[in-house]
């Protein structure tokens, strides 16, 4: 019961969050990106609350307990490093186009409309799968906690998230997005503790994990090589946790609902730092989630589906207040993804295809008006998808949040540095790089493709080469040149040297926050380890 | 070993980061006597063209 009033309480927090800040919306600048005023924090906790979602607490955390926490913290290395290079290569210069969608960054950085109709109709399609896919995913944990049916799960967990994102726009999300990073990052660090303490103590939760007879191997650097292992070879799994990291790390600098947040930061250093915490974040929450799941092995070691591990955890081996914390962080991290992604699809829509295939300029206040009619249509189209299609399908959600890294990857990088890319090579390298992954996931369906040969890598190279090839053809215009060229000034604030002063001390902290995971990596896992 | 390579290599990550971040943010001050201020613009209309 104490779960459901936490859950309850948390869900009508956000709800009157939406309600207050609705009244705070006087533009569509307020509505999009929340009048650029996003502080280092907000633009930090929007960043990370929207990459971790359903998929990261339950489904990574299962893959964790099945023994293969090790593998995943090595995909997080490159994964993470995401926001470094995004912010530094893509980030800080989406920011500078001051536009209110990524598609409007690639409309009028190509001069096309076709190019900015493309990311906008790829944003909904692939955005929207992912939505569904989290919402789904949500709404099942949801009604076993209420023990609901699971279409009742799906109406609530509907009403949440649209009432807040469709009246306050990207202020809300923003806040609520901090508050939901605040809460399942408390769920992640402050477990760690009690589930090494539930599992066994310090150091036997992790020596007595390190040994378990059912999964041999379930701490070593390939993950478990017993009879329940199915990953492949230990080089296979390392080499998939590469590949895929890298993948997620394109994803991290460039998709739309990563990409996107940096438009909201008050200025250019504000990007930057925001980028250095989100890495910082990434690293340690997993790294405590991952090791504490793998322990989870010595109390109960047949958890089915193994995506409940931290919702089992969280009723029966931590305190019943942290576990009602672990619960509503949860369901903080899939309702944070779920606005986002909404928000996103409904400003694309509105902004980047009716507005344009209407040929039309609405005012800012008619800009308004459509963008919450549009938000209101597609999340009632999301809810009927969500009801008629079956849930248990993440695999879409890895799907089309992978895909992005295919499509976008490498004309968002050339649009910033690329002199010669034209918008010829802009649409086929967006539309072959889609449906290069498209093409890679059927071909896997049929023959069973050798790890470096992910669908997402067939994608890219598809995607560029469209972009090379494509840029033989077409000119480029001198509107363009001066777009870019106005990208490429950094602007500098008015108070530049006190700003440059505070973000010059980032990089000690990203080396400062080394020294101690390396600590407390080689404590808490290698020293064990070496004692077993 | 593979355990003790990770369990380096994964706070080192971090700290190779740290140091990207600063050959990044070195060569935005060597920008910083070329360029001039593109802040101030409160509104995406300035950029909207054709498109």
């Amino acid at each position: 019961m104490v779960f459901i009033i936490g859950i309850i309480v948390s869900f009508i927090i956000y709800v009157l969050i939406g309600v207050v800040l609705s009244k705070t919306i006087k533009s569509s600048e307020d509505y999009y990106v929340s009048g650029r005023s996003g502080t280092t924090l907000m633009i930090t906790g929007t960043l990370v609350a929207s990459f971790l979602s359903t998929v990261s607490f339950m489904g990574e955390a299962g893959f964790s307990y099945e023994g293969y926490a090790i593998p995943l913290l090595i995909l997080v290395i490159f994964n993470a490093s995401g926001y470094i290079f995004g912010v530094f290569l893509f980030g800080r210069y989406l920011r500078r186009s001051k536009s209110l969608t990524v598609p409007e960054y690639f409309g009028n950085r190509f001069q096309s409309k076709k190019v900015r109709m493309v990311a906008a109709i790829t944003t909904v399609l692939g955005i929207a799968a992912y939505l569904v896919a989290v919402t789904q995913g949500a709404s099942l944990l949801l009604a076993e906690i209420f023990k609901i049916p699971y279409a009742m799960a799906l109406v609530v967990m509907w009403i949440v998230y649209a009432s807040f994102t469709i009246l306050s726009g990207a202020k809300g999300v923003m806040v609520n997005d901090t508050i939901m990073f605040f809460i399942f990052s408390i769920a992640a660090y402050i477990s760690f503790p009690f589930i090494i303490k539930s599992t066994g103590g310090f150091p036997n939760a992790i020596i007595n994990a390190a040994n378990h007879v059912g999964k041999p191997d379930m701490f070593s650097w390939h993950g478990v090589t017993g009879p329940s292992a199915y990953m492949g070879t230990p080089a296979e799994t390392i080499i998939w946790a590469i590949i895929l990291g890298l993948v997620w790390g394109s994803v991290v600098a460039i998709s739309p609902w990563q990409s996107s947040r940096y438009l909201m930061a008050k200025n250019e250093h504000v990007a930057i730092r925001s980028g250095v915490w989100a890495t910082i974040s990434i690293f340690t929450i997993y790294l405590f989630l991952h090791i504490s799941m793998t322990t989870v092995n010595n109390i109960k070691s047949d958890i089915a589906p193994t995506e409940k591990v931290f919702i089992w955890t969280a009723m029966n081996l931590v305190p019943t207040w942290l576990g009602v914390i672990i619960v509503s962080g949860i369901m903080a991290a899939a309702l944070s993804s779920c606005a986002t992604f909404l928000q996103l699809i409904g400003n694309s829509v509105a902004r980047d295809i009716l507005e344009q295939s209407r040929k039309k300029h609405y005012t800012d206040k008619q800009l308004l008006q459509v963008s919450r009619l549009s938000m209101i249509v597609v999340s009632i189209v999301i809810l009927l998808v969500g009801l008629w299609q079956p849930p248990s399908v993440m695999w879409i959600g890895y799907f089309a949040a992978t895909l992005f890294a295919a499509s976008w990857g490498p004309v968002a990088f050339s649009s910033v540095y690329s002199k010669t890319v034209t918008k010829e090579g802009a649409f086929w390298s967006i539309i072959v790089g889609f449906l290069g992954v498209l093409l890679g996931e059927a071909v896997g369906l049929v023959v069973a493709l050798p790890v470096y040969l992910n669908p997402v890598i067939i994608g890219v190279i598809l995607g560029g080469t469209a972009l090379v090839i494509g840029s033989r053809f077409g000119v480029i215009t001198e509107e363009e040149r001066a777009y870019q060229a106005k990208l490429l000034e950094r602007p500098i604030e008015e108070n530049e040297a006190k700003e440059m002063s505070i973000t010059r001390k980032y990089p000690a902290y990203l080396m400062v926050s080394g020294v101690v995971i390396i600590a407390i990596t080689f404590a808490f896992y290698y020293w064990p380890l070496s004692l077993s | 070993m593979g355990e003790l390579i990770f369990s380096f290599a994964y706070g080192s990550a971090l700290i190779v980061m740290g140091l990207v971040t600063r050959f990044f943010l070195k060569k935005m001050d060597t920008e910083r006597s070329k360029v001039k201020s593109v802040d101030g613009t409160k509104s995406h209309v300035k950029y909207e063209k054709a498109v």
